[in-house]
């Protein structure tokens, strides 16, 4: 196996080390310039609270700020943004922040306690007609209360261990209080926070441009002068990385766009890649014949021969890992002797193809066919279904791909109205808590789509979210993933890589998993 | 010499009519063009349904080992991203190309003919609905109309083809065909022996079908020629924006779309040879169907 994913990591712990060694090359930050970077595709809201799309983010983000925030130089930790200091409880019932003085919003008034309170009381118990995306997450918390004017307590009604990481949310943006209680739906219409850089214009379709904000609490930032975010169709948007119109872009290129863009750039071009968060697997429908029967799905993971695939799926595709629930480079990844063991992910693949024949013809279906509904997008669900329908052509299944849009596919898939469908997530962090909510029992969790329910799922999910030992509970996160794994209901197959080209100009910009969040752009300086 | 050796020894010119292959001979003779887009259909006709005996690889098994190989010995028209064999699929996209191209132009064509000589022979108000339909129809761009169906349809596979998409394919050639045959049954409706037949209390189905369709033959055959063409363009199109045929079946549309595109710079033949089977089969049936025209018309043999 030339690529298994302990050799990416081992490849991606050096590629670290020699970003950061990048990163202290370039210590001497200059001020000034502007960023011009491209995004494929328009925010679809002007409210982080209701946004759930990257272009959402690679549009605001520069604009606001957090309470906490991801370390994007020591990730996945959560430091301050906000909030200069915190306490937790030994109960773990209650944190209590310190905000840093003298923040302001860009319309020059002082930020407080009251502001951060009424934006996290917006996302849990959001006003009549204001949309909340984010709202599930925040359940245990029983009460956010601003006893001071620098101080923001969070009363929860059960620990979670991952709240810290919930805090860092990058779509918690803190908004004006005052101008909420005036119009709570302010934040749809008028991008205003505390963030490094002012709105200057919104033109939809074209570009989006902000100019630094002199206020910024953080002293010295940001570099740049300002940004221009340039809205681009995804062809248009690597002509444009190939033609030098644009410096950067933030959600990720593929191999061919990477040789491309490399040959048109030559030196002026460097790429920086990370493990993504773009998980792809398969869902299947639990309620529907012959998906019901756990030897059938059993039989479909077995079938797909992930390492010796993966490395050839890297060179045409934006997969590039061998991945289960949980990143292979998460704090809390199934280590890789465990991993190995897990239906799917063993090495010997004519063993567990001939297992998998065994399955199907013990279940009654040995000439299994279906139809595999995929989404429109063609990199990477192209050439990922059509890997899957060749492995398992190789065990006598016939597969006809169905290619629908996105709002079609993400239809079927909430409705239930598929029987096999392929599957993605890109969370936007790293937390388990939220990275397996998600394989929760269909009952609990209205982002598991298969109709599948053991109440056991449920009896781990919430031992690992109590336990706050580290160790202790990177034991239970692996029993977790290790028993939603062998149900097979939804099986994880390969991860996407987050490559990203960058004018070498660009300097000071550490690429973390995530792609929907933007990251740090005060910190960006431009060379000369 | 008696009667009896006169008949014996005077020799009667025959009056049969001339044989399949001599009518053959005769096109081959005076439409040399058209002839040569015939044996190309027939020969990419055949290669289609031959494919799995010369086929030289499973059209859809991946081979990373050979992926993006340049033509070779092994592999004479290279291997795609995946390592397929670009010739096999290109032979089994043929099935796909001939089957969809006639089928579709086949229903269109044939709807759209019953449109024309039923419009044509009631006149009036019947007439009027069908043309003014038809000009709503022939007002649309033909893919756009395509587009619209095939998205409205979903999929519906029958026999391996997506029936639909057949529909799809051939509901754009309806008013088109509709107009042309319309034209000619006006005149032929004109014609003593529809009046006669009118006359001797033929019901209108059997004037229609028995006595006027019959006549309408040639229009019907030379439209029916540049619709496959024009079936096998679009088949193609709609497979090329992903409403069409989808991976892994071989169809040559499809091997100009999804991954083609980011590699076409580093892998030409992935784009070379399937572009060259639509142009050649497109090009073989407009000759077919031009010369087809040219043949049936006496007119145009007048000249």
């Amino acid at each position: 196996m030339k690529n298994s994913i302990w050799a990416s990591a081992g490849a991606l712990a050096l590629a670290f080390l020699a970003a950061q060694g990048a990163l202290a090359q370039d210590a001497k930050p200059v001020r000034g310039g502007i960023l011009n970077y491209g995004v494929a595709g328009g925010p679809h809201t002007l409210d982080c609270h209701a946004g759930n799309s990257f272009a959402v983010l690679h549009h605001l983000g520069p604009h606001y700020s957090t309470l906490m925030k991801t370390d994007n130089r020591n990730y996945p930790n959560t430091i301050g943004d906000l909030a200069k200091s915190w306490t937790i409880s030994p109960d773990h019932l209650t944190y209590t922040f310190k905000l840093h003085e003298n923040v302001k919003f860009h319309d020059g008034t002082a930020l407080t306690s009251e502001d951060v309170r009424a934006s996290f009381q917006r996302i849990i118990d959001p006003p009549a007609g204001v949309v909340s995306a984010w709202r599930s997450m925040y359940a245990d918390v029983k009460s956010v209360e601003a006893p001071d004017k620098d101080t923001v307590v969070f009363q929860m009604s059960a620990p979670n261990a991952g709240m810290m990481s919930i805090f860092g949310s990058p779509w918690a943006c803190i908004y004006s209080a005052a101008k909420l209680k005036e119009d709570p739906k302010y934040p749809e219409k008028t991008v205003m926070g505390t963030g490094p850089f002012q709105l200057v214009e919104q033109v939809s379709g074209s570009h989006w441009t902000g100019k630094r904000f002199d206020g910024y609490f953080r002293p010295g930032l940001p570099y740049l002068d300002g940004f221009k975010a340039i809205a681009l169709s995804s062809t248009a948007l690597i002509n444009a990385l190939a033609g030098g119109q644009i410096d950067a872009e933030f959600r990720g290129v593929t191999p061919a766009d990477r040789q491309r863009i490399q040959a048109s750039r030559g030196a002026n071009i460097r790429f920086e890649e990370a493990e993504g968060m773009g998980l792809f697997m398969v869902s299947f429908n639990t309620k529907v014949k012959p998906y019901d029967d756990i030897r059938v799905r059993r039989a479909l993971t077995l079938a797909v021969d992930r390492w010796s695939g993966i490395e050839p799926m890297s060179r045409i595709s934006t997969l590039k890992y061998v991945s289960s629930f949980q990143r292979p480079g998460a704090p809390d990844a199934l280590p890789k002797a465990q991993l190995e063991k897990l239906p799917g992910f063993g090495r010997d693949i004519k063993a567990a193809r001939a297992e998998a024949r065994r399955l199907l013809a013990e279940a009654g279906v040995p000439n299994l066919k279906f139809t595999l509904i995929n989404r429109g997008p063609d990199m990477p669900y192209a050439p990922f279904a059509l890997y899957l329908i060749d492995q398992w052509r190789q065990i006598g299944v016939t597969v006809d791909q169905q290619v629908v849009d996105t709002a079609n596919w993400a239809q079927r898939r909430v409705s239930g109205n598929f029987s096999v469908i392929v599957d993605v997530t890109g969370d936007w962090g790293e937390d388990p808590s939220f990275v397996m909510a998600r394989f929760l029992s269909s009952d609990s969790s209205f982002n598991n789509p298969t109709g599948f329910s053991d109440p056991k799922i449920e009896q781990l999910f919430q031992a690992q979210k109590l336990e706050f030992d580290p160790a202790k509970r990177t034991q239970a996160v692996n029993a977790l993933e290790n028993y939603i794994v062998e149900q097979v209901f939804t099986m994880p197959v390969f991860r996407t890589v987050r490559l990203l080209p960058f004018a070498t100009k660009v300097k000071n910009y550490p690429v973390v998993p995530v792609h929907n969040w933007l990251g740090d752009v005060s910190e960006i300086w431009l060379s000369p | 010499m008696t009667l009896g050796t006169m008949a014996a020894s005077v020799r009667v010119p025959s009056r049969t009519k001339p044989t399949a292959w001599r009518k053959m001979m005769q096109f081959a003779a005076t439409q040399p063009l058209g002839a040569a887009g015939l044996v190309t259909v027939l020969v990419m006709a055949i290669a289609g349904a031959l494919a799995p005996y010369i086929a030289p690889y499973d059209p859809v098994a991946i081979s990373f080992s050979d992926m993006l190989a340049p033509p070779s010995w092994e592999h004479p028209l290279g291997t795609d991203n995946f390592g397929r064999d670009i010739l096999s699929r290109i032979l089994y996209g043929a099935r796909t190309a001939i089957v969809m191209g006639l089928v579709s132009a086949l229903i269109g064509s044939t709807l759209g003919a019953i449109l024309g000589v039923v419009s044509a022979y009631f006149g009036g108000v019947i007439d009027l609905l069908i043309q003014r339909a038809v000009d709503i129809f022939l007002s649309l761009p033909i893919i756009v109309l395509a587009l619209v169906v095939v998205a409205m349809l979903g999929r519906n596979l029958v026999l391996g083809f997506d029936f639909n998409l057949i529909l799809a394919i051939s509901i754009p050639i309806v008013p088109q065909v509709a107009r042309v045959v319309r034209s000619s049954a006006l005149s032929i409706r004109e014609m003593a022996y529809v009046d006669a037949a009118r006359v001797a209390g033929y019901s209108t189905r059997r004037i229609i079908f028995r006595h006027m369709a019959p006549n309408l033959m040639a229009p019907y055959l030379i439209m029916l020629t540049a619709f496959i063409a024009q079936a096998i363009l679009l088949e193609a199109s709609l497979s090329f924006l992903g409403l069409g045929v989808t991976e892994p079946s071989p169809a040559w549309g499809l091997m100009l779309a999804g991954n083609a595109v980011d590699f076409y710079r580093q892998a030409p033949w992935m784009i070379i040879f399937p572009g060259l089977a639509i142009s050649l089969a497109v090009f073989s049936f407009n000759l077919l169907g031009d010369s087809l025209r040219d043949w049936l018309d006496p007119k145009a043999r007048l000249r």
